[in-house]
């Protein structure tokens, strides 16, 4: 599995540096540009985001704010929609000549800020919402005995615990920009993976492409240990079981008009979506396209997705009882390697495929193989995680009880462990499943021609400008992608009920 | 310094966790708040540091009135001057050892702040630690922290919140004598909260009973123990038993003998008797059930022929197997009587 992320990685760096006129490309203005728009715009979205993130969390967890239970789920809505449908329909809503408003200037850096940051602040959210429940009150009760207001405990204390998850949050917020393709490619701004894009497409020599992508590595990676740096050390103190619940601090007159903002956040970047999608969809005046195309990407979708989701599983079982079992350098190896594909950016993955493919196995380029294994090394984190944090939960005892009743190592796995793990690889599964549905820039690069999926239905009517075309395509994909949030809700809903029995 | 505490009471819903309850914790000394789980007494603490308001009463730090509903006086937690140890310590997980008792030093100078550290790292005996986070002090290191953080800004009070209970059993001992030196040598007013009598015997100045939402009895150790207020602080306090009998002339005739009485009027009445104050000879007609073994003692039960069952604490080298007949002796030089109607 290492290999497989690897190998075509190699690839990438010899294509980039065998080519002199790349090289020297390097340090021409253009490749500036590309990089301070794609870096401002990551920052100015990393920055919104976090702080809408953490304020959402802390509002809903924390306060009495209007509609907490509401807004809980409102905020993590904008998660169903793709970022390249969300740009798509607040363009359309109001962007030039815009159903609702008529906004030019939203088109270009600020629309792509907008869209990015309602697409990923769900992500901080969630996370400082976690932080923020498993935060032991006593903590805060004992900064009020020492002398401090509500106010100036919030600063000194609940802040400084919030910094992991907001350092974290921030990284995931940041490397998404860096990687999205979607969004900044209908809003028309020249980042890398805007620029990377064009230049395959439009070039034979694709050493430019390759160095691209090795620079947007090379900003993925200066990302990571810039998080590391900022992030501190500590270790928030948890909760124990059965600790009280703090108090929702009172926000008198400010109740309903934060509940609206936080419950603004949710619409605009879930249900405006939907609407508009649905409005052309009804309408038929933007021409819709024949429901024969739809259910033919739908189907392409499914059949890479439902193979992606089984490998990607598959792959990740021995992988997390090495990491979880026996904690060796080769485990930590092995795992460091696997998970970096969720830190490389879709087009770079594609990119890279592209070239090993072509150089080892020829057969492969233009296949849906290679669409499947792009899709295992992007999302193989995911399955990871999932098996991981279930394999984690089973006391190695109950395997130590089972080989004393008399099975063999190898019974005991199977007839106790798989057994318990079930749920969690399936949870895995699902979620590789509904995150392959809605990957567009490597499908883009590497589907056989002649076949859509429904995320290259959408990108294609939108960049053709016949935004109406997909409204069907799109709309299924936000379905599947609703449906993504219940494993997320699922294993919450868990965690919650394991602290309240304990 | 004194904490007082008139006729509080709270409720949580339906739930009366604190009825009419009155305490006075005097100055320069450890009172230690004893009752079962649910008694209230975590929620009296709470009142006094300021995180609950009380529905009635008052309450007055150092003579200052904190909480009082009917003058709609509260001042609240952080301008109380109050230091809490809690039961999980809550150290701030972000801030090392002295950033954690320098916390409460706000408005200090910086040469202030670090010299009130050091001060109290001498007193808690953790010299050289500054460094560390809290997640790398051991158990009994993380407890003298909390309790030098609750101490640095010189507190009227150190409320403490069962602070050894997150400790393993074999240190609590040691941590508790050495807490109390500590607090002895600030000469601070302390409440402590604790459903561990021995705790609440070895380490308060003052014991103040807590039941069913009330301070029963508020005493020195020796007084809430000899001299228990009802049968049930008795029954709370060490293994007791509760023997009918007839006290005439300052003497309480039972069951299984006679002991002398203090302040009980003539008639029927009940006697406190507690299983220390029982001896079992062997013959009689009364017949040994079971045994607890302690290791330094037992607690020995026997049913009496009338059908009594009563609990004598025996040096663990009397061997007396189930079955055996014995006879109950009843030691006691003073014994505690309540009138029974």
């Amino acid at each position: 599995m290492a290999g497989a992320v690897a190998i075509p990685l190699v690839h990438l760096v010899v294509r980039a540096l065998e080519s002199e006129r790349a090289l020297d490309e390097l340090f021409t203005g253009r490749v500036a540009r590309f990089v301070t728009t794609t870096v401002t715009l990551a920052a100015v979205t990393t920055a919104i985001g976090v702080f809408v993130g953490v304020g959402a969390a802390w509002l809903v967890e924390r306060t009495n704010v209007a509609g907490r239970g509401v807004l809980r789920v409102l905020a993590v809505l904008p998660l169903a929609v793709p970022t390249y449908v969300s740009a798509l329909t607040i363009l359309a809503a109001f962007g030039p000549q815009g159903i609702v408003a008529d906004i030019p200037a939203l088109v270009g850096f600020w629309g792509s800020a907008i869209v990015l940051t309602l697409s990923t602040y769900p992500y901080v959210f969630l996370i400082s919402l976690g932080v923020l429940r498993q935060m032991d009150p006593a903590i805060e009760e004992a900064a009020t005995t020492l002398g401090d207001s509500p106010w100036v405990v919030f600063h000194r204390v609940v802040l400084p615990q919030l910094r992991p998850a907001m350092t974290g949050g921030g990284l995931l917020i940041f490397l998404y920009v860096l990687s999205d393709f979607g969004a900044v490619s209908i809003m028309r701004i020249d980042t890398l993976t805007r620029a990377i894009f064009l230049e395959y497409r439009s070039s034979f020599d694709r050493a430019t492409a390759a160095l691209l992508g090795l620079v947007l590595v090379a900003l993925t990676l200066a990302a990571i240990s810039g998080e590391r740096a900022l992030r501190g050390r500590t270790a928030p103190a948890r909760a124990v079981a059965g600790a009280r619940i703090a108090a929702p601090v009172p926000l008198r007159q400010a109740r309903w008009p934060l509940g609206l903002g936080v419950a603004a956040l949710g619409v605009v970047g879930s249900v405006l979506p939907v609407a508009v999608l649905v409005h052309w969809a009804v309408s038929g005046e933007a021409g819709v396209e024949a429901g024969s195309i739809t259910a033919r990407a739908a189907a392409v979708s499914v059949q890479v997705s439902v193979a992606a989701a089984v490998v990607a599983v598959v792959a990740a079982t021995p992988i997390a009882f090495l990491s979880v079992r026996h904690r060796s350098w080769f485990a930590r190896v092995t795992e460091t390697v696997s998970v970096s594909g969720y830190a490389l950016p879709g087009l770079v993955i594609a990119l890279a495929m592209v070239f090993a493919a072509t150089q080892m196995v020829p057969a492969l380029y233009h296949t849906l193989t290679l669409v499947v294994i792009a899709y295992v090394i992007r999302f193989l984190p995911e399955s990871l995680g999932a098996v991981r944090a279930s394999l984690g939960q089973v006391d190695p005892a109950l395997e130590e009880a089972a080989r004393s009743l008399g099975r063999t190592r190898f019974q005991a796995v199977l007839s106790v462990t798989v057994p318990l793990v079930r749920s969690g690889a399936l949870s895995g599964a699902a979620l590789v499943f509904l995150t392959a549905m809605k990957e567009l820039p490597a499908t883009l690069l590497l589907r056989p021609p002649g076949y859509d999926t429904l995320a290259t239905r959408v990108w294609t009517a939108a960049s053709q400008g016949t935004y109406g075309r997909a409204a069907p395509a799109a709309l299924l994909l936000v379905a599947v992608s609703a449906v993504a949030l219940w494993p997320l809700q699922i294993r919450r809903a868990r965690q919650v009920a394991s602290k309240v029995g304990g | 310094m004194s904490v007082d505490a008139v006729a509080v009471e709270k409720r949580f819903g339906a739930v009366e966790a604190v009825r009419a309850a009155n305490l006075h914790a005097p100055a320069g000394l450890l009172t230690a708040i004893l009752g079962p789980s649910g008694c209230g007494k975590t929620t009296l603490l709470r009142l006094i540091a300021g995180f609950e308001r009380p529905d009635r009463g008052a309450i007055s730090i150092a003579g200052t009135t904190v909480a009082d509903p009917s003058g709609n006086v509260f001042v609240p937690t952080e301008r109380r001057r109050v230091g809490m140890v809690f039961q999980q310590l809550a150290l701030f997980p972000h801030l090392d050892v002295s950033g954690n008792i320098a916390y409460g030093l706000r408005g200090a100078s910086r040469a202030e702040r670090s010299a009130r550290v050091r001060e109290l790292l001498d007193l808690v005996d953790l010299a050289g630690m500054e460094r560390r986070y809290p997640d790398q002090l051991s158990g009994g290191q993380a407890q003298r922290i909390a309790l030098a953080r609750a101490l640095a800004p010189r507190p009227q009070v150190v409320l403490l919140d069962e602070p050894f209970s997150s400790l393993d059993v074999s240190l609590r001992a040691g941590v508790r004598t050495e807490v109390r030196d500590i607090l002895k040598r600030e000469g601070v007013t302390a409440i402590l909260v604790t459903h561990d009598q021995d705790e609440a015997l070895a380490l308060g100045d003052r014991v103040a009973v807590m039941l069913e939402g009330r301070v029963a009895q508020l005493g020195t150790p020796e007084e809430v123990y000899r001299r228990p207020a009802s049968p049930e602080v008795g029954a709370f306090l060490g293994d007791t038993n509760l023997l009918e009998g007839k006290v005439s002339r300052g003497l309480i005739t039972t069951e299984v003998g006679e002991a002398p009485v203090t302040a009980s009027a003539d008639g029927d009445a009940y006697a406190l008797v507690r299983a220390e104050d029982l001896d079992l000879v062997v013959d009689g007609d009364a017949r040994v059930v079971g045994a607890e073994y302690f290791g330094h003692d037992q607690l020995v039960t026997v049913v009496l022929p009338s059908g009594t069952t009563l609990r004598a604490r025996l040096h663990a080298r009397r061997r007396l197997d189930p079955g055996t007949a014995v006879s109950v002796r009843l030691t006691a030089t003073d014994v505690v009587a309540f009138p029974r109607r």
